[in-house]
């Protein structure tokens, strides 16, 4: 028994030997260091492994026999090898290549592009895949916490809303401090005030451009890079580029669908106080005056109203309790669906892309739709002829609502009180609206409000390649946008007879914006040695902004649903006119492939600039060193990657009003039913480009075969003849505004980011991380003072010496536990129960010290998550609308915080004591900005988190024709952790101008906040 | 081989250089330049009635509102945001309000001063037609001035609670075209510099303005010369006042209006001496006046009458203009006051009105007690018009100064209720250091701070004194 036992354990373990071998090996790069994580698939079947650590893999349960195996690794040349195993298994080494591809990969610099080693300048890169990880109101929100330098705040929560993005910082106060965005080599339309601010908020005129139709994001940082847009460059360039035809993995198009559905909600609501909370603190405020009998309310008594009369008013205004926040805002949807075609058919390759989305936000009656096409075309007509085509033609629309201060949510928070019924009267108590008070509800449902946008972005391009080494491209791009905002306020509203019918208006912009280039590349290898590449080109742009106004009365319908017949107001209102002529050069020297030196020079003329500053002439020199490629390090186990480059130049910032510069007179109007003609502003011959003289050192550098690469950045950025606009020269001179260069501007910072794979194999993780800290200052406004730049609402001011977006307000000390009333800190820092503006400190700052982003992406077979964080440290938020809601008590509602009052002698209470008198705070007005509302705008924020799973091949190979399938579940803005005490901390409200735009970020006055998602997205690819 | 490459790379220079920097020469979209704007005469009368067009849009109500939100006349109800500060006289330097109306009103001279540079640069209109556009932007020039020092100046006169030596700061005066900061001139040269540019507009205005038809738009003889008694009535210059007044009342063709409602105007009204015209719903310049005080088509007015006004007209029931009160809710706990003189969809304003002259002279021969019989005469005819029983209330003229003084400015108040006028008069009495029953209005003495506005911050520059802030109320 023992024999038969013995035996049979014997031939089990031989028939173990014969038919469960395993491949062992180890994989190690050229300096013998291990590579961790490579994967070993034996060729033809679907077994394999990743090395650990050590570099070691064993691919268990091979049978005897000969295999090919594949062995591939990030940032290495993939190695096939032939493998015997034999009873005893099999063991090798396999030794990768480094991948030069990586190095060689191409990066667009604008006009042109160049391998990843070769570029001097400050570039990041990102790719259209990681813009679309999550639904935003516009593609660029997308780029928050993704990139080295790049400052996103969201825009609120309203529907396609704008962001305010800022590369490395700021440094204009009047002139645009926005990137220069070219999509496909336009320098696009992107005029956030076309139409101005109405309804709480900007147009954006980002909001049209597909983010499924971006194939990749270049963002252009230092004068090394983005002095190619000479006087258009210091901002920052955004370089898109859209997708063109690729020959798929598999016979015919390749065809992607997807399809996403979600929800929107607010981050935050406000705490509003209901009717009883408000009568009583009110009750309280009159008693605390001395007043007796009941208090008096808005829309119900006044304070000359009998005691009485204010009794009978307090009775009737407690039936009711409105919870207005609850009526202007919704449980928002969301779906999109996006249909791509791609493919290369003999000559011509072609990418196609059709989608529609529409987004509703949280507000009712707030949504954005938008449907697009797009067809992006090479034709190869001859042997070294192409011809390009991009074509994208897109129809949005904005369904508006009003918000912040001009009510909606915005009324809600502030005028709306809870005592005011939205209806009242007739049998069943709703018959009439109620107009004693503010009634946001009335807007709401009697308004109709649609801003429509056509966008079309359209170019052909032709590549010509005469001789070798000689490229010359000719493009000629247009941009077409057309702004139809269309307002009907119907009867009610009007609060006039159903039968006389509604308002209606059309606010028309129409934008043509046209542009060409020609440009000429000549690479000359010089020597064995020494290559040098010259490129040369001319560009000219000129863009029109045609704005008609039209109203009519006594119609039933909106604009956009039936053209009126006649109209009672037809003209042209101001718009914009501008135009760009440039030549441009780059020159480029490289020697051994790893030292490269880059000479950049532009002159740009342009209409916007004054008689005696016609052309800005703007250069940048820049070089980098790959160490790495250099015998001595060639081998090192450590580092796999060292690159340092520097940059020194000029780039401008021309950002600016196009008229500025004329003595400039309109005609519309009539008075007496006659004609006039006014001038509007006094010339300025001298106005100009702002100038930057910025410098910039990175060192890049990756360890460990590049498993973790990082690169750090120090820029500094000079600006002279910054642009102060709207310069208040004393307003008694009549005109309405001037534009000058009379500022001094420093902006100085580090930025650094890391990649990590931290664990490789079958379950992998890698890290993302970045962080930005800049240091900014105004150095000079001229002679003007800080109150000259009206701009900046909300009392932020440029003061010399602080950050752009200075908070200057008086100091709030504390409430004086005896009086219960706010103490100040005068000019001299001493405790004052009077409010007064010249006792205005610089006190806080809109910047942050820094901002940044981590993104953990894990991944198991075919599940992988990704979690984004952004957060932001130091900066303030000025909460503008604060006080009202927690000041004097006066015809806005206000919030629960108040609990936490004065009361009696001797309490230490957050608030005041209640009082209807704004005299008794120490002041002639309830509009008093103090320290009290301004708080840290440190936060960090669970941005995005994505959960995805990716069918397996074997299933795919039973759905046929099915390459792939993607299930994803996505929620956005899912957790905030900060300590600001008001709605959400990431601000970017509605703004008047680019001053504002420039100063005024993080400063709320009622503003919507951010919107949480939840997602469920499809992808399916054929 | 290279000499193809040096022909394509200057080909492509070739082609940039065709494309010259003209192209860049751009026209702003939406406006005009100044060779397009100004090329004749006719452009130069264009520019001239956009000096009307502005005022009309800044005395639509709002200014006046502003006078009656530091006056007594108004309930405290719906009073809010910048309204507030004014009624509560602590309109600070960014008060957004009423620095809109500094610079609407200075954007006015602005058009004059533009103008004055092209009147003689164009052949295509003749001498008189020059020297009425000249006296016109005059004119148009000084009202405005007259406004601002009205607001932001204390007013001129020989109080030593001012300044008795009318030292004190007047306002920025705008001559001519500039971006230059301006300082403030002292009272005396502020009301100086109004009285040339209106003796010299009496001097160039025809009597009968070309385009003017039965009403009075654009500025005449008849117009300047009372906004010239009005400008010496107001910084208490009576005897000075009372020579203009004598000139411009001698003329036969003035008619009180038989309304007793100043905004009555249905496209004409025979004391009108220059007023601010509407043509239609879409083009109403009265439109602060009637979407504030309006009552015929809501339930509350937007502004209300206090108590207090109500009451003293009610001292008088025989005084008909108690019809232009409506009473809302009367007897109710929520009794209120509203104005029924603005209760069209539209109204011209009037500016320039035959009735105040009456009771400035009037006033003003008072007050230098001189030629009661006159002064007692002109008071009558606003009293003949005003009362059901007049006979019984109209003066003899053998009354002392001070009985017709008093009476004359308590049919002033009647008058001009809401319009305005109140805490002028106020202020005007105070200066010439006369002691009022009650010498405060809503607790505030003439002189208070309070009562003039903060100028704008941005027009604070070196050596520029602003208002200092104090409240009185």
């Amino acid at each position: 028994m023992k024999r038969r036992l013995l035996l049979m354990l014997v031939s089990f373990c031989l028939s173990v030997q014969v038919f469960a071998q395993s491949i062992k090996g180890r994989v190690e790069d050229e300096k013998k260091v291990p590579i961790v994580g490579a994967t070993v698939i034996i060729e033809g079947t679907k077994k394999g492994a990743f090395t650990d650590d050590k570099g070691v893999f064993e691919i268990k349960d091979v049978k005897v026999g000969k295999y090919k195996l594949k062995i591939s690794s990030l940032g290495s040349n993939t190695a096939y090898r032939d493998v015997e195993v034999t009873g005893t298994g099999a063991f090798l080494n396999v030794q990768l290549k480094e991948d030069q591809k990586k190095l060689d990969e191409v990066v667009v610099v604008g006009y042109g592009v160049q391998r990843k080693r070769e570029v001097s300048g400050a570039v990041s890169q990102i790719s259209g895949k990681n813009l679309n990880d999550m639904p935003v109101p516009s593609f660029e929100s997308a780029l928050q916490g993704k990139l080295a330098g790049v400052n996103v705040t969201t825009g609120s929560g309203l529907a396609g809303s704008g962001a305010v993005v800022r590369i490395r910082g700021i440094a204009s106060i009047g002139a645009g401090g926005d990137p220069l965005y070219v999509v496909d080599g336009i320098p696009i339309t992107q005029d956030y005030f076309l139409n101005g601010n109405s309804g709480g908020m900007n147009n954006n005129p980002l909001s049209s451009i597909n983010p499924n139709d971006i194939e990749s994001v270049e963002v252009l940082k230092d004068a090394g890079a983005s002095a190619i847009y000479g006087s258009r460059g210091a901002n920052g360039v955004i370089l898109i580029t859209t997708k063109r035809g690729k020959k798929g993995s598999k016979k015919g198009p390749t065809i992607n669908f997807t399809a996403s559905f979600g929800t929107s909600q607010p981050t935050a609501l406000p705490n509003m106080l209901n009717t009883q909370q408000y009568l009583q603190l009110r009750q309280e405020a009159w008693e605390n005056d001395g007043g007796t009998g009941r208090v008096w309310l808005p829309g119900y008594s006044s304070a000359q109203s009998s005691a009485a009369a204010r009794e009978a008013a307090y009775i009737a205004a407690s039936k009711n309790n409105t919870d207005w926040v609850k009526l202007t805002t919704r449980l928002g949807t969301k779906q999109s669906y996006d249909l791509s075609l791609s493919d290369v058919y003999k000559k011509i390759s072609y990418y196609a892309g059709l989608s529609y989305s529409n987004n509703e936000s949280y507000l009712v009656g707030n949504s954005f739709s938008r449907l697009s096409g797009r067809l992006n075309l090479d034709f190869k007509i001859h042997k070294n002829i192409k011809v390009s085509t991009n074509s994208s033609l897109s129809q949005g629309n904005n369904y508006r609502v009003n918000s912040a201060w001009s009510g909606g949510l915005g009324a809600a928070m502030s005028e709306a009180l809870p005592i005011y019924p939205v209806r009242f009267g007739g049998a069943n108590g709703d018959s009439t609206y109620f107009r004693n008070g503010a009634n946001p509800l009335i807007v709401q449902e009697q308004k109709l409000w649609r801003v429509g946008e056509t966008r079309a972005i359209n170019n052909v391009a032709i590549d010509y390649n005469p001789i070798k080494n000689l490229y010359i491209r000719a493009q000629g791009g247009y941009d077409y946008m057309q702004l139809l905002d269309d307002q009907y306020d119907g009867p009610k509203l009007l609060n006039i007879a159903d039968s006389v019918g509604g308002n209606a208006q059309r606010n028309g912009t129409y934008t043509n914006n046209l542009n060409y280039f020609l440009t000429g590349t000549y690479n000359y290898k010089l020597n064995e040695n020494s290559k040098l590449g010259l490129m040369v080109g001319n560009e000219f742009q000129k863009s029109t902004a045609t704005v008609r106004f039209q109203r009519t009365e006594k119609v039933t319908a909106p604009f956009y649903e039936q053209f009126p017949d006649s109209l009672y107001q037809n003209q042209v209102a101001p718009g914009s006119a501008w135009a760009f002529l440039s030549y441009f050069g780059r020159l480029n020297y490289s020697y051994k492939d790893k030292y490269f030196a880059q000479l950049i020079m532009r002159a740009d003329w342009s209409s916007r600039f004054g008689e005696n500053y016609r052309v800005a002439f703007l250069p940048a020199i820049s070089a980098s060193w790959v160490v790495s490629e250099e015998d001595f390090l060639r081998k090192n186990k450590t580092i796999s990657y060292l690159k340092f480059r520097a940059s020194a130049g000029r780039s401008g910032n021309s950002n600016i009003n196009g008229n500025a510069r004329f003595l400039t007179f309109r005609t519309d109007g009539l008075y007496n039913q006659m004609p006039i003609t006014y001038p509007t502003q006094a010339p300025n011959p001298n106005l100009r480009w702002e100038t930057s003289f910025i410098w910039d050192a990175g060192v890049e550098l990756g360890l460990f075969n590049d498993r973790i690469f990082g690169t750090l950045d120090y820029f500094d950025r000079r600006v002279s003849d910054a642009i102060i606009e709207n310069l208040a020269i004393s307003p008694s001179s009549g005109m309405d505004q001037y534009t000058a260069n009379v500022g001094k501007i420093t902006n100085r910072g580090l930025e650094f980011g890391i990649k990590t794979r931290n664990m490789v194999g079958k379950f992998r993780w890698s890290t993302d991380f970045n962080i930005t800290k800049i240091w900014n200052s105004i150095d000079d406004i001229g002679a003007y003072s800080q109150d000259a730049v009206s701009g900046g609402t909300n009392d932020t001011r440029p003061i010399i010496g602080q950050p752009i977006g200075t908070n200057y307000l008086v100091r709030f000390s504390h409430i004086d536990s005896q009086t219960g009333l706010p103490v100040y800190l005068d000019v001299n820092g001493n405790p004052t129960s009077k409010w007064d503006i010249n006792d205005r400190q610089a006190v806080g700052k809109v910047l942050p010290d820094a901002s940044g982003g981590m993104t953990n992406t894990f991944s198991y077979k075919g599940f992988d998550l990704s979690i984004l964080f952004n957060f932001v440290l130091g900066g303030n938020i000025y909460e503008s609308s604060a006080k009202r809601q927690l000041g004097v008590v006066t015809n806005w509602n206000m919030r629960t915080d108040l609990f936490d009052r004065w009361q009696k002698p001797g309490d230490n209470a957050a608030y005041a004591r209640l009082t209807l008198n704004e005299a008794n705070y120490g002041s002639n007005t309830v509009w008093i900005n103090t320290t009290q509302f301004l708080h840290d705008a440190t936060f960090a924020r669970l941005r995005n988190i994505t959960l995805g799973y990716n069918l397996q091949q074997k299933t795919l190979k039973k759905l046929k024709h099915v390459r792939s399938v993607r299930l994803a579940v996505i929620a956005t803005n899912v957790l905030t952790f900060t300590q600001y005490p008001g709605l959400d901390p990431e601000i970017a409200r509605d703004f008047e101008n680019a001053t504002d735009r420039n100063m005024s970020p993080n400063i709320t006055y009622l503003t919507p906040p951010q919107e949480r998602t939840y997602s469920f997205q499809i992808n399916v690819g054929f | 081989m290279k000499n193809n490459i040096k022909i394509i790379i200057a080909s492509i220079f070739l082609v940039g250089l065709s494309s010259c920097a003209k192209w860049t020469e751009i026209k702003p979209e939406g406006f005009l330049l100044e060779d397009e704007a100004v090329k004749s005469g006719e452009d130069v009368k264009r520019i001239v009635n956009s000096t009307y067009d502005a005022l009309a849009n800044r005395l639509n109500g709002n200014a006046q509102i502003f006078n009656e939100l530091l006056g007594d006349e108004l309930a405290d109800y719906n009073i809010n945001g910048d309204r507030r500060e004014m009624y509560t006289r602590g309109v600070i330097a960014f008060n957004g309000t009423s620095n809109d109306n500094f610079r609407g009103i200075y954007r006015c001279i602005f058009r004059a001063n533009t103008c004055l540079e092209y009147i003689q640069k164009f052949n295509d209109i003749t001498p008189t037609e020059k020297s009425t556009l000249e006296g016109e932007i005059k004119f148009i020039r000084a009202l405005s001035h007259f406004e601002i020092a009205k607001l932001y100046a204390h007013p001129m006169g020989t109080s030593s609670l001012v300044d008795a030596n009318k030292e004190q700061s007047g306002i920025p005066l705008r001559t001519k075209v500039s971006i230059e900061p301006v300082i403030r001139s002292t009272i005396t040269q502020t009301y100086n510099n109004i009285a040339e540019d209106l003796i010299s507009a009496i001097e160039l205005l025809p009597a009968v303005h070309p385009l003017n038809t039965a009403r009075k738009v654009y500025a005449d003889k008849n117009a300047a010369k009372a906004l010239l008694a009005k400008v010496y009535f107001q910084s208490n210059q009576y005897q000075k006042s009372i020579l203009v007044l004598d000139d411009l009342l001698s003329d036969a063709s003035l008619k009180l209006s038989d309304s007793l409602n100043h905004f009555d105007s249905k496209s004409f009204n025979s004391e009108y001496l220059f007023q601010f015209v509407s043509t239609g719903t879409g083009d109403n310049r009265g439109a602060a006046f009637t979407g504030n005080y309006r009552t015929d088509n809501v339930a509350v007015p937007n502004l209300q009458i206090s108590a207090l006004a109500y009451n003293f007209m009610k001292q008088d029931t025989a005084d008909k203009r108690l019809n232009l009160i409506k009473v809302i809710n009367k007897g109710k706990p929520d009794e209120v006051y509203g104005s029924a003189k603005f209760n069209f969809d539209f109204i011209d304003v009037p500016y320039l009105l035959l009735t105040d002259m009456y009771l400035m002279r009037a006033e003003a021969l008072a007050i230098t007690n001189q030629n009661l019989t006159t002064a007692a005469a002109d008071l009558n005819k606003i009293i003949n018009r005003a009362y059901v029983d007049a006979s019984t209330k109209v003066m003899t003229g053998s009354e002392l100064a001070d009985v017709i003084k008093f009476r004359v400015r308590n049919e002033r108040r009647r008058e001009f209720l809401l319009e305005g006028d109140r805490i002028q008069t106020f202020k005007r009495i105070g200066a010439n250091g006369e002691i009022q029953t009650p010498n405060t209005i809503r607790n505030a003495t003439f002189n208070c701070n309070g009562l003039i506005f903060a100028y704008p911050q941005t027009e604070v520059t070196i050596g520029f004194s602003q208002n200092p802030l104090q409240t009185c109320n």
